[in-house]
């Protein structure tokens, strides 16, 4: 699934003060690639991924800048800057994997009910006619992913790879055809991160998935196929990682 | 990996859905939302208990009268009013509406009592046969032979299963039921008319906590050392003086007119006002003391202007018939005191309309609506509109504080929501609505609130159905009697919980329940996903 955002802004209003994070950014992502977004804290990266998913809304109108279109972000065939409600809520679940920084797992569930909320989410009250079958995937990916010894236990007895490695897996239980993925590393060792990110990389040459990093990191970065560095909510450089390097 | 996926399938019985999941993790792993299903609890079983003891007082209330002074009763007080046996006549024609009818005089009374007091009392003269027909007379003597102890009485202490007083109860049972005593003065056969008074009135017998009346005090005795003793008298074994106010039929006072009873027996209602001061004699004798009996009246007035006139006419005499103040009528069951009351409305204006002239007409009974053919609930109006307006109140105050329950919820459930705001935002990343997040507040709601009305309703049914015994605990241990007879009318607290009160209770209890978690329900769908996550 291709990826198109053009003209995004976004405006934040913080202590009465408002705070521009994105200022017109456009951007192109072909179906099965995977772009990595970097650049300083408070550049609008993780703001912009966010506009991808569906997880906030640009701003409606251009401050300033008449010229340019509406804002606008597809997904496919899908404008996802039109989608609304439950239309919305759809999307993510049926077409957007989210990995974060923190993991944001649901401390009280298991490392197996935490995967498999996301199919329940994704299936609603059909998951319950295919219960056996879903569980039995969601266990079957935390096996592959390594935790298969793991699956009755709470997140807060993982270690920071372990519990990342099962947001992972919650992401792509629906293998959805976009992941967008925010700091994934950042919080691991090398070693771990690098696990994390080969796991990404099955992911996507298995589906053929679309996929945006936000990444401080080179390394990171580097193993992706375009980097695109953000500055003050602007775009300043689009390239393929064999150009920059 | 086979066994693990096994292992949680059966985990998943009910977790169709997230919130199912989500509402059954948090029940179990959550301790405050407990404390507000306590909270549910404890308001659930507060209303329902007062609502059982406040709601059956008047339900006792109401069934008591029936089985005190029948469904309905027509009164003419004071004078009273001639020709019942007429009127008694065609009530009883539809037996279909009337199941029995019986005349009585009620009165005001002074009684001189055996320990020498002298009380204001209600007289009561009635015909034992008929009224035995329209109110529980019979079942309301109280000294009589008995097999079978009282609930309470474990140890068998009532002299009345005693069998060595048995012949003595047996007589005094006879004795009460027709109301007359054999006169030993004038020999075998021979009956004087007798009284039975309430049990609460003579200070005779008290009551014990088991609820059997002992005989222990009544007379001082100077015993042979000197100390005064307070000794048991049998009520039955003693008399009683009534001094009675008679008016003829134009409502002018005659004279005070004593009586000397010897009492038959006592009775018991549960009533204690009606317990402690009434007595009933029989109807025949009380209207000899009232001059309502049936007399020859004389024109005396004729007879000596012309006494010695072969031609006057001859002195005019004419015969009063026999009055009573009131006749009372009972309905089979499943005829309402309504539907009576019309009925008796309709006969009696039939029955005025027969003896035009001589009892209280049609029109007057009519202009009278409400207050001479009455139910016992029009008789009561104002302790039963009292009685429903008391407990309507307290129970719209009990609900009021009710809504505590719901702000504890409220405030119980806006603090989790806070806690579980980066779960939130997860939820919502991964696609779950604001709808979904909220259905899981609300039924997080729905469920205390069942729990909490479960355990309420039990609660409660524990406490009313045995608040006496409770009551008697807090007396005896705690020196705590709430419930005076004296206040309170009725000797037991009401001890029935309704099905459609505990229905009711129990519902609301869910409602404020899911009353509370509203709000925190509509904060949860609202929440951005982007903000809740990044909530610190």
């Amino acid at each position: 699934m291709d990826l198109h955002a053009a003209n995004l802004f976004k405006t934040y209003t913080l202590h009465r003060k408002r705070v521009e994070v994105l200022r017109g950014v456009s951007l192109e992502v072909p179906s099965g690639a995977c772009v990595a977004v970097v650049g300083k804290s408070g550049s609008g990266k993780s703001t912009l991924l966010h506009l991808l998913g569906g997880l906030d809304r640009p701003d409606k109108a251009n401050p300033g800048q008449a010229d340019l279109g509406p804002a606008q972000v597809r997904a496919g065939e899908t404008d996802v800057t039109r989608l609304r409600g439950s239309a919305l809520d759809r999307y993510r679940a049926q077409s957007v994997g989210f990995v974060f920084q923190l993991y944001h797992l649901l401390p009280e569930l298991s490392v197996l009910q935490n995967v498999a909320i996301a199919a329940m989410v994704r299936h609603g009250l059909a998951f319950g006619a295919q219960r056996g079958a879903q569980m039995a995937k969601a266990a079957a990916l935390l096996t592959s992913f390594g935790m298969g010894h793991r699956l009755e236990h709470r997140p807060a007895e993982l270690s920071g790879g372990e519990r990342q490695r099962v947001a992972l897996a919650r992401a792509l239980i629906n293998r959805p055809p976009l992941l967008f993925a925010d700091e994934p590393t950042g919080n691991l060792d090398p070693s771990t991160g690098g696990q994390i990110l080969d796991l990404l990389d099955a992911y996507r040459r298995e589906t053929g998935a679309t996929m945006v990093i936000v990444t401080h990191s080179i390394e990171v970065a580097s193993r992706a196929d375009r980097v695109v560095r953000l500055v003050d909510g602007r775009i300043v450089m689009d390239q393929t990682v064999q150009a920059v390097s | 990996m086979r066994n693990g996926a096994c292992l949680h399938t059966s985990t998943y019985a009910l977790a169709h859905v997230y919130q199912a999941l989500l509402t059954r993790i948090y029940l179990t792993s959550k301790v405050m939302p407990l404390l507000a299903a306590v909270a549910v609890t404890l308001c659930t079983a507060m209303v329902l208990v007062v609502w059982s003891v406040m709601g059956g007082f008047l339900t006792m209330l109401l069934s008591t009268g029936r089985s005190m002074v029948g469904d309905v009763s027509i009164t003419w007080p004071t004078t009273g009013f001639a020709h019942y046996e007429r009127l008694i006549e065609l009530l009883e024609q539809d037996k279909a509406m009337v199941l029995a009818a019986t005349p009585v005089i009620e009165t005001l009374a002074m009684a001189s009592l055996p320990d020498d007091r002298v009380e204001a009392v209600t007289v009561r003269g009635i015909d034992p046969a008929s009224y035995s027909k329209v109110v529980d007379f019979d079942q309301s003597l109280w000294w009589r032979p008995v097999t079978e102890a009282l609930p309470r009485d474990k140890s068998r202490a009532d002299v009345r299963l005693d069998p060595n007083y048995a012949t003595d109860l047996d007589q005094v049972l006879t004795d009460g039921r027709r109301l007359a005593e054999p006169d030993r003065n004038v020999g075998p056969g021979a009956l004087v008319p007798a009284a039975i008074p309430g049990i609460e009135l003579l200070g005779l017998s008290t009551r014990s906590p088991e609820g059997f009346y002992s005989v222990d005090r009544g007379r001082v005795k100077l015993t042979a050392t000197g100390d005064v003793r307070n000794v048991g008298v049998f009520a039955p074994a003693t008399r009683i003086t009534l001094r009675v106010v008679p008016f003829d039929s134009q409502g002018r006072e005659v004279s005070l007119v004593p009586g000397v009873f010897p009492i038959a027996n006592e009775f018991r209602t549960g009533v204690y006002e009606v317990d402690r001061r009434t007595v009933m004699v029989p109807l025949a004798r009380l209207q000899q003391m009232l001059k309502m009996d049936q007399a020859t009246i004389v024109d005396t007035q004729s007879a000596e202007n012309d006494a010695f006139s072969p031609d006057a006419p001859k002195p005019g005499v004419r015969i009063a018939p026999a009055r009573v103040t009131t006749v009372l009528v009972r309905a089979p069951n499943g005829i309402s005191p309504e539907t009576l009351r019309e009925y008796c409305e309709g006969v009696y204006a039939s029955f005025a309309a027969e003896f035009a002239g001589q009892v209280p007409s049609g029109d007057l009974m009519a202009r009278n609506r409400g207050r001479i053919v009455r139910t016992w609930e029009d008789q009561n109006a104002t302790l039963v509109g009292a009685v429903r307006k008391e407990t309507g109140l307290v129970l719209m105050l009990l609900w009021l504080i009710s809504l505590v329950a719901s702000f504890l919820i409220l405030a119980i459930f806006w603090a989790m929501i806070s806690e579980k705001t980066k779960d939130i935002g997860t939820l919502r990343a991964i696609g779950a609505s604001g709808r979904g997040i909220a259905g899981i507040w609300l039924a997080y709601g729905l469920v205390i609130g069942i729990i909490g009305s479960a355990l309420g309703l039990a609660l409660a049914s524990v406490i009313v159905l045995n608040i006496n015994p409770i009551h008697e605990w807090l007396g005896s241990a705690l020196g705590l009697y709430v419930w005076d007879p004296r206040v309170y009318y009725f000797a037991t607290i009401p001890n029935k919980i309704e099905l459609h009160r505990a229905l009711t209770v129990g519902l609301c209890g869910v409602g404020f329940s899911l009353l509370g978690a509203i709000i925190p329900a509509l904060r949860a769908a609202a929440m951005k996903p982007v903000a809740a996550l990044r909530f610190e």
